[in-house]
C-alpha cells in the first residue's frame, strides 16, 4: 500500500485543488436595466431614480449567506464588502474570482444572486418598483404657497427653479395670472435682476382682450410670455426653471416672486413669495485644480533695438517790452522761464543715442493795433525766443535741427470765442456784427476800439498772446546686457524710475531674479508698451498675467488684445501689411493663460469659449475640462465628467455628488472612503453624503460636521449657507459643538488651575523646605563658628599654660623614664 | 313734433351712422332673434366709441306676421355701457329710443300712428367664440304714441257717422275727417331679445 499510497495523494490533491484552480480573478462587466416599464411608459431601461449596487463575494457559498441580508436591506450598503455601483446608463464593471458570485440589489426589489461561472459579461433585467417621487399633495392647500427651494449656483451662473401650485378657485377663466421672480444679493438685500416671467391668461380674457379700446398685441410687453396653457377654475401646478449670470460669484443669491392675479377690471391677488433660500447648492465648491500656466518662450519675441520717435510740446510765460523784441527785463519768470527751457534741451540733447530733429517756437499775438505792425512784432520776438533757447545747443547739434519759428496774429473771432465762452455773449455777438462788416483787421481793430466796452474787451486780450514750443526727437541706442543692468541697479540705488526701451526691457527680463521685482518690470514693460506702440507687448503681458495668477490678482484685460475668438483654432499665422512679416494670431500658451485667469475671476462663460479655441491635445485636456466642468457643462459631457472625475479623489467624490442621483450618491459614499482622514473637507464632503441619505444620515451628518469643524473653523460658515445640509441640522450641530468647545475649554482651564495650584504649592513647599535647609544651614554654620571660636580661644589659653606647666611635665617623663 | 316723419328717421339713422363711424374702434353686426321669431327681420351695427361705450343703431320692420294684421317699420338707436371695461363682454345697461311707424288692425279698429320712446335696457354679453357674441337683453320704457284710430264695419267707417261723407273725384274717402287722433304715453317692455352678434373687426 506504502508504494501506492502517492497515487491517492496526488488523487487527493486532485480533488481538493479542483477549487483552487479555478479562483482567477476576471472583471466582469454587464448592463442591468428595468424589466419593467418606467414613468416614460418604456421598458428595459435602466433604473435612473434608484441606486443599483452589485455585491461582489469570492465565493459562492458567503453570497448565499449574505443573501437574506441584503435582501433586507433598502437603498444603502449594509454588508462589509466589496461592491459595485451602476452608473447612469446601467454599466458596471467589477472585478471578482471565476467561481465567485454578484448579488444584484435595486431598491425594494427582491435581491438576485449570479454565480460568475467563468462569464465575463452579466447582463441583468430585474424587476423594479416604481417608485413615486415626493410630491406635494395640493387639494389641501387652499391659497397659493409655494415651498422655498435650494437652488445651485455654479460660478457666476445661478438656476433658481421652482414649482407654483395654484388651488383650485383661485383662477378664472377672465383672469390673468403673472409670476414674476426677482433674484436678490443675501448680503445687502438689493434686486439683481428680473427674472423671465410666466404669464397664464384666462381663456375668456384672451379672447376678449383684442375688444379693449386701442389695444395691439405688440404693445403689450407681457406677450412673449404669455404660456399656451390656459387658466382655469381647476388645481394647477406651474413649473419654472432659469438661468442668471450673477455680478458677484461669491455671494449667495436668494429668489423672490410676485404672484398677481388680475380680472378685467381690478386686480384682486398680489402677493410676493420667496421661491429660493438664501442656502445655495454649491456642487462645485470643493473641487480641486491647478492652473497650468504656461510661458511664451522668450527667443521667439525678442525684441531688438529700434529707433523710437518721442514728442513734447508746452507752453512758455514770457512778457515783452512794449512795441519790442526784447524780454521784459523786470519779470524775473522770463528768465527763470528760458533757463529752464534751456536746461530740458540740454539734457535731451546730452541723452545717449538722442538726436534732436526738430524744435519750433510758435508765437500768437492779439488783434489790436494794426495787423502789419504786429506781425512784424511777433515774428521779431518770436525769433529772438528762438535763438536765444537754441544758443545753448552745440553747433554740430542746432545744425541737423529743423527750426521753423511761426508767429500768428489772432483774429477778432477768437477773441469773441473768448468771450462767450465766459459768458459774454452781447459784446462777443457784437463783436462778430463788426467782423461780418468789413474783411480788413485794421478796420476791425479800430471800430471795436471805439465801441464803449472795450475796456472788458481788452481783458480777454491778454489771453490771446502765448509762446508755445515743440520739440520732436529720435531715441537709438543699443546698449549690451551688463549695462541695462547696470543702470537697473543704479536706478534701484537712486530710487529714480526712468524709462527704458523695449529691448533693454526684454534683457532685464532675463536678469531679474526676484519675483516681486520682476512684476514691477513687467507692469512697466506692458504699460510703456501701450504708450509706445499703442497695443501690449505679448511676452510682457504674457509674464505679468502668469505672475498675477500665480498670485492673488486677476486681470482678464491684460490678454485679452491677443485673442481672437471669432478663429476657433491656436497658433493661427497671418502676414502683416507689409507683406512680408508674420504675426501668430491665439497663441496656444496665451489662451491657456486667459483661460486661467478668466476661471480665476470665475467668469465660466468666457472660460469655456477659450476652452473651445484650445485644441485637443493631452496637455490641454484637463485645463479644458476644469473650465467646462466649472460653467457647469459636466452633465451633458460624458468626457468632460470623466476626466474631472479621475483627477483626483476629491474630484471624484465632487462629481459623484453633483450628479444628484441615488446612483451618484452611492458612488460618492464608495469614493469618500478613499480620502484623506485628516483633511476638513473629507468629513464635510461625508457630512453632504450622509446627509442627503435623509433621515437615516443624521447622526452620520452631525458627527461628520463636528469633526470638520474641530479641524477648521472656517467650515462653520461655510456650513450655515450651503444649500446641501439641512437647515436645522446645521444649526443644531454647530450650537453643540461651541457647547462642547466651550466644556473642553473649561475644563481646560480648570486642569490647568488645578496644575497651576499645584505647582504653586510645590513651589511653596520646595521653598520652604528651602528656607528650612538654609535655616539649617546657618544654624549648623553658627555653631561651627563657635565650636571653632571655642577652639581658638582654648588654644589661646592652652598656649598661656604651658609656660607653666612644662617643667612639672618634664620631670615627671624623666622620672617616668 | 306729433308726426314723425319716415324721411327725418331715415335722415338720423344716417347721421348716427356715419358721424360715429369715424371714431368706431370695434364694428359689430347683430341681429335678435326674438324679432326674427315675431317675424320681424331687423339688423344693427354696433360700434365701439370709447373704452366702454358703444353705440348701436338698428331698424326692424314687419308685415302681417302670422297673419296679424300689423304693419310696422322701427328704428332703435342705443348707447351702451360695458361695465367690464372691455366692450362686447358680458354685462352692459343701455339707454335707449325707439321709434316707429305702424299700422295695425284688429276688432275692427284700424291704429295707425308713430311711436317715439325712451327706455333702458339690460344686458349680457356671453362670449362663444371670440368674435361671436350672444347677447341677452331685457329692458322697459316709456312711449309716447300718436294714431289715427277708426272703427268700421263692412267695409264703412262707423267713427264718426255726422259727419258727411266726403268724397274726392275719385270716389276715395278721406280718413282723416272720419278718425280720431289718439295719443298718449304707454310703459312697456322695451328691447327684449337673444341678439347674435358678429364682431367684425
Amino acid at each position: 500500500m506504502k508504494r501506492y499510497s502517492w497515487i491517492l495523494l496526488l488523487l487527493a490533491f486532485a480533488l481538493c485543488g479542483q477549487d483552487a484552480i479555478a479562483q482567477r480573478m476576471t472583471t466582469v462587466q454587464g448592463r442591468v436595466v428595468n424589466s419593467k416599464k418606467n414613468k416614460a411608459g418604456k421598458a428595459m431601461m435602466p433604473f435612473t431614480d434608484e441606486a443599483v449596487f452589485v455585491y461582489i463575494f469570492n465565493t459562492i457559498a458567503d453570497a448565499q449567506d449574505n443573501l437574506s441580508k441584503i435582501d433586507g436591506a433598502q437603498g444603502a450598503a449594509v454588508v462589509e464588502c466589496n461592491f459595485a455601483v451602476c452608473d447612469q446608463s446601467g454599466n458596471y464593471e467589477c472585478q471578482v474570482p471565476d467561481n465567485g458570485a454578484l448579488i444584484f440589489k435595486v431598491g425594494m426589489a427582491p435581491a438576485k444572486l449570479e454565480k460568475v461561472d467563468g462569464r465575463n459579461i452579466i447582463n441583468m433585467a430585474l424587476e423594479g418598483e416604481i417608485m413615486l417621487a415626493n410630491i406635494d399633495v395640493v387639494a389641501y392647500v387652499q391659497e397659493i404657497q409655494p415651498k422655498p427651494k435650494a437652488a445651485e449656483r455654479i460660478g457666476n451662473k445661478f438656476f433658481p427653479y421652482n414649482t407654483f401650485p395654484i388651488p383650485p378657485h383661485n383662477g378664472r377663466p377672465n383672469a390673468r395670472l403673472i409670476i414674476q421672480p426677482f433674484i436678490i444679493d443675501c448680503t445687502n438685500d438689493d434686486t439683481v435682476n428680473y427674472c423671465k416671467p410666466i404669464v397664464l391668461d384666462g381663456q375668456d380674457y384672451h379672447d376678449t382682450q383684442y375688444r379693449l379700446m386701442g389695444f395691439n398685441w405688440k404693445h403689450d410687453p407681457l406677450y412673449p410670455y404669455i404660456q399656451r396653457r390656459r387658466l382655469t377654475a381647476e388645481r394647477m401646478s406651474i413649473d419654472w426653471a432659469d438661468t442668471i449670470t450673477i455680478p458677484h460669484p461669491d455671494r449667495n443669491y436668494s429668489c423672490y416672486a410676485t404672484i398677481q392675479m388680475e380680472d378685467f377690471t381690478s386686480i384682486f391677488f398680489k402677493k410676493d413669495f420667496q421661491i429660493v433660500t438664501c442656502h445655495n447648492r454649491q456642487p462645485m465648491r470643493f473641487l480641486e485644480y491647478k492652473f497650468d500656466m504656461r510661458p511664451l518662450d522668450p527667443y521667439k519675441y525678442k525684441e531688438v533695438a529700434k529707433r523710437e520717435k518721442r514728442n513734447t510740446s508746452a507752453a512758455i510765460q514770457l512778457t515783452f517790452e512794449v512795441g519790442k523784441a526784447t524780454l521784459d527785463p523786470n519779470n524775473p519768470e522770463n528768465e527763470q522761464n528760458i533757463a529752464a527751457l534751456q536746461n530740458k534741451l540740454k539734457e535731451l540733447a546730452a541723452g545717449e543715442g538722442v538726436s534732436i530733429k526738430e524744435f519750433h517756437i510758435t508765437g500768437t499775438a492779439s488783434p489790436e493795433g494794426i495787423y502789419k505792425s504786429n506781425i512784424d512784432l511777433a515774428k521779431k520776438r518770436v525769433d529772438f525766443v528762438q535763438q536765444q533757447i537754441t544758443s545753448i545747443l552745440p553747433k554740430y547739434v542746432l545744425a541737423r535741427v529743423y527750426q521753423n519759428p511761426q508767429a500768428i496774429v489772432n483774429g477778432w473771432a477768437k477773441v469773441a470765442d473768448a468771450m462767450e465762452a465766459d459768458e459774454q455773449e452781447e459784446i462777443a455777438e457784437k463783436i462778430r456784427g463788426v467782423i461780418k462788416n468789413t474783411k480788413n483787421m485794421d478796420i476791425q481793430g479800430a471800430t471795436i476800439a471805439k465801441m464803449e466796452e472795450y475796456p472788458e474787451i481788452q481783458k480777454y486780450l491778454p489771453v490771446l498772446r502765448s509762446v508755445k514750443y515743440d520739440c520732436k526727437y529720435e531715441i537709438f541706442r543699443e546698449l549690451s546686457p551688463e549695462e541695462i543692468w547696470a543702470r537697473y541697479t543704479e536706478e534701484q540705488q537712486t530710487g529714480v524710475e526712468r524709462k527704458y526701451a523695449l529691448y533693454e526691457y526684454w534683457n532685464l527680463f532675463m536678469l531679474e531674479k526676484d519675483s516681486v521685482k520682476l512684476e514691477k518690470l513687467y507692469k512697466r514693460a506692458y504699460d510703456e508698451s501701450i504708450e509706445l506702440n499703442g497695443q501690449p507687448w505679448i511676452l510682457a503681458a504674457n509674464n505679468l498675467a502668469i505672475s498675477y495668477l500665480k498670485r492673488d490678482t486677476c486681470d482678464v484685460t491684460l490678454l485679452e488684445p491677443f485673442i481672437d475668438r471669432r478663429m476657433k483654432h491656436v497658433n493661427m499665422v497671418r502676414k502683416n501689411i507689409d507683406g512680408f512679416t508674420t504675426r501668430t494670431i491665439n497663441p496656444e500658451e496665451v489662451v491657456n493663460n486667459q483661460l486661467c485667469m478668466y476661471i480665476k475671476a470665475y467668469d465660466f462663460d468666457n472660460a469655456s469659449v477659450m476652452a473651445q479655441i484650445l485644441p485637443n491635445t493631452p496637455e490641454n485636456q484637463l485645463m479644458k475640462a476644469f473650465a467646462l466642468c466649472l460653467g457647469g457643462y459636466y452633465k451633458s459631457d460624458k468626457q468632460v465628467f470623466e476626466t474631472v472625475k479621475n483627477s483626483s479623489p476629491v474630484n471624484e467624490v465632487v462629481m459623484d455628488l453633483a450628479l444628484d442621483t441615488k446612483a451618484g450618491n452611492a458612488m460618492a459614499a464608495k469614493a469618500a472612503q478613499k480620502l484623506d482622514p485628516e483633511s476638513p473637507v473629507t468629513w464635510y464632503l461625508k457630512a453632504i453624503i450622509a446627509n442627503r441619505g435623509g433621515d437615516m444620515g443624521y447622526i452620520d451628518a452631525t458627527q461628520n460636521l463636528k469633526k470638520c469643524f474641530s479641524m477648521d473653523e472656517k467650515y462653520i460658515k461655510i456650513a450655515e449657507t450651503d444649500g446641501d445640509l439641512d437647515e436645522d441640522m446645521v444649526a443644531s450641530t454647530i450650537d453643540e459643538y461651541l457647547e462642547e468647545k466651550k466644556m473642553t475649554a473649561e475644563l481646560n482651564a480648570q486642569m490647568e488651575e488645578q496644575r497651576k495650584a499645584e505647582e504653586a504649592e510645590a513651589a511653596k513647599k520646595a521653598a520652604e523646605e528651602a528656607a528650612a535647609a538654609a535655616e539649617l544651614e546657618a544654624a549648623q554654620k553658627a555653631m561651627e563658628e563657635e565650636a571653632a571660636k571655642k577652639k581658638a580661644a582654648e588654644e589661646a589659653a592652652a598656649k598661656k599654660a604651658p609656660a607653666k606647666k612644662a617643667p612639672v611635665k618634664r620631670t615627671t617623663t624623666a622620672k617616668k623614664k | 313734433m306729433i308726426c314723425i316723419n319716415k324721411r327725418l328717421l331715415t335722415a338720423l339713422m344716417m347721421i348716427v351712422l356715419f358721424g360715429i363711424g369715424a371714431k368706431a374702434q370695434l364694428l359689430a353686426v347683430k341681429t335678435n332673434a326674438l324679432y326674427w321669431a315675431g317675424l320681424s327681420p331687423n339688423a344693427s351695427i354696433e360700434m365701439v366709441t370709447k373704452s366702454r361705450i358703444s353705440v348701436e343703431v338698428g331698424a326692424f320692420g314687419n308685415n302681417k306676421p302670422y297673419g296679424y294684421d300689423l304693419k310696422m317699420t322701427g328704428l332703435q338707436p342705443q348707447v351702451k355701457y360695458w361695465f367690464n371695461g372691455r366692450p362686447m363682454t358680458r354685462e352692459f345697461v343701455g339707454l335707449g329710443i325707439i321709434g316707429a311707424t305702424y299700422h295695425w288692425d284688429e276688432h275692427g279698429i284700424n291704429h295707425k300712428g308713430d311711436a317715439l320712446g325712451l327706455g333702458l335696457t339690460f344686458g349680457y354679453a356671453l362670449k362663444i367664440t371670440p368674435r361671436i357674441n350672444v347677447e341677452f337683453t331685457a329692458g322697459a320704457g316709456q312711449i309716447y304714441f300718436h294714431e289715427l284710430r277708426k272703427t268700421y264695419d263692412d267695409d264703412k267707417w262707423t267713427t264718426n257717422p255726422d259727419v258727411e261723407k266726403a268724397e274726392t273725384l275719385t270716389g276715395m274717402v278721406d280718413e282723416e275727417k272720419y278718425g280720431d287722433h289718439y295719443q298718449g304715453w304707454n310703459f312697456m317692455p322695451f328691447n327684449l331679445g337673444v341678439h347674435f352678434v358678429y364682431i367684425l373687426k
